[in-house]
């Protein structure tokens, strides 16, 4: 541990990392507190898996690939949230169907991508070590989107994910914010994409915000504790990860993981004691 | 002869090929007490989505008339059934309780002085402001039944339309939340479903019985041979006095 302290102290890309850390925690604990709440997170797994599609195309056609996976993460967004309001009997098909469909579309593209292929891991696991201050601008910008959408629209999110047909009676387009939701969901995905991979980006919008609701009474709770836990586990990740040099994503969601099962399990001994007392 | 608040005029509704209301006309009035009665399937849960406008009829027409509601938002408050929220919701009586406030022009976290001091009203009205911290999904049948008597109320409506209020509540419970009503009426246009005709003929001015068709009943007229049509099936009569 001291070791990691020194090299923070040392080198710049780990600072990087650790912000980057910070960043990602933000949106992750609000968002992924709607995930939970609303129970979406097989949904935001297909939408996160969509975004290959959008980064393997822009590797095609030598644009950014982050601004390729916003763009592939918004209009499959939109796209799911679209069919899915109005054929809601197939939403777990739909969500299969976008999930494997991205895939495919963002390998084919990195296939046909001619000369050193590209580090395709880093876009599925992540790789916060490569992380550049660029990059973390373009966090800290989304993050401000993601807040300042959920700060304005608190209310009118709260009582459509609680109550949809009370929010309709009282005229709110719950339509319109459930496609707004999953939005911010993708813009958080690509936030957390740089983290740790698209394909581990479902562990932190679920664990630290399932973790959070065990131990809350309101939703703006569960976005700073969600949060909190996520900072927590995340630079703990990095930490022990650098000094034998593993995959930082990885150690980071299965340290989610432990985590979780452990709180479930605390949370388990204390209902017992309180029925049998 | 008061005012008409809400004219249903010979409306019908199909779930695809199936008809569930067919040529309904009711005239409810200001501040009368109406409930609505009628076998399972019987399309009281449609009617009311009807009145709500949460959906549109195949035939007919429905008109609200608001004349002593200044603001013209939620002059009608609605109590459901169900709620179908998970359990482990994060939200508090109080902040459900507050959602009465909610419309699509309100942003940001915060309420106003008013808003909170009504929530605190119609709280302290259902005697449930010693559980306003509790979360939501920790509360009894009855409590939570509470909870969204008061958000429906705390917008102060015009109109107050509940779906089977006391479907999961003991007898007690069920005769605090009807004689509750029964004073809201006074000044308020009250329109309950329910299932139990003896119960709540004790406190209605007039009952709706609704089986796809609707017939209307001043509440001294009710007979067992009435609620035998009604529900196709013998019926006792319990008579009660008050």
């Amino acid at each position: 541990m001291s070791e990691f302290l020194f090299a923070l102290n040392e080198y710049t890309f780990l600072q990087n990392a650790v912000i980057a850390c910070l960043l990602a925690s933000i949106g992750c604990g609000v968002i992924g507190s709607y995930v939970v709440v609303k129970k979406i997170s097989f949904l935001t797994g297909g939408i996160a898996h969509s975004v290959l599609a959008g980064m393997g195309m822009a590797y095609y056609f030598n644009a950014s690939p982050i601004l390729g996976a916003i763009i592939a993460a918004l209009v499959s967004s939109i796209l799911i949230g679209w069919i899915n309001l109005r054929w809601k009997e197939h939403e777990d098909v739909l969500i299969a169907a976008f999930w494997s469909a991205g895939m495919a579309i963002g390998i084919l593209f990195l296939s046909r991508t001619p000369g050193y292929n590209v580090d395709l891991m880093s876009y599925l696991f992540g790789n916060i070590l490569l992380i550049t201050s660029n990059d973390l601008w373009l966090m800290l910008l989304l993050d401000v989107v993601v807040l300042s959408v959920v700060l304005v629209c608190y209310k009118h999110f709260l009582v459509s994910v609680f109550d949809e047909e009370f929010a309709r009676l009282h005229g709110i387009n719950t339509e319109f914010f459930y496609i707004l939701l999953l939005c911010l969901i993708s813009i958080t995905i690509v936030i957390l994409i740089q983290l740790v991979g698209l394909i581990l980006v479902i562990a932190l919008l679920t664990l630290p915000a399932a973790i959070a609701n065990q131990y809350v009474t309101s939703l703006y709770k569960m976005f700073f504790l969600s949060a909190l836990i996520c900072t927590a586990i995340s630079i703990s990740g990095v930490a022990i990860s650098f000094e034998p040099d593993l995959p930082t994503g990885s150690v980071i969601v299965l340290l989610a993981c432990v985590t979780y099962f452990v709180s479930v399990f605390i949370k388990h001994l204390i209902n017992n004691k309180k029925t049998t007392a | 002869m008061n005012n008409v608040v809400i004219d249903i005029d010979n409306v019908s509704f199909n779930y695809g090929m199936v008809p569930v209301l067919e040529n309904i006309s009711l005239k409810v009035y200001e501040d009368e007490f109406i409930g609505i009665i009628g076998p399972n399937a019987s399309g009281k849960s449609t009617l009311l989505k009807l009145i709500l406008g949460l959906i549109k009829p195949d035939k007919g027409t429905i008109k609200k008339y608001n004349e002593k509601c200044q603001h013209k938002r939620n002059h009608i408050g609605y109590v459901p059934q169900h709620v179908n929220f998970s359990r482990d919701f994060p939200v508090t009586v109080e902040e459900v309780v507050m959602m009465g406030h909610i419309t699509s022009s309100s942003l940001f976290f915060k309420f106003n002085k008013e808003e909170v001091a009504s929530a605190r009203h119609a709280m302290e009205v259902l005697e449930i402001e010693n559980i306003a911290k509790r979360q939501i999904g920790s509360l009894s049948g009855g409590q939570l039944q509470r909870v969204l008597i008061a958000r429906a109320l705390v917008c102060q409506p015009n109109i107050l339309i509940l779906d089977e209020p006391t479907s999961n509540v003991d007898m007690r419970v069920e005769e605090d939340i009807f004689a509750l009503l029964k004073n809201y009426s006074e000044h308020m246009t009250i329109i309950v479903v329910s299932h139990d005709i003896a119960f709540i003929s004790g406190y209605v001015d007039r009952v709706a019985c609704l089986n796809r068709t609707l017939v209307c009943h001043d509440t001294e007229s009710i007979s067992g041979k009435m609620i035998e049509e009604l529900y196709d099936a013998p019926v006792k009569m319990i008579h009660h006095h008050h």
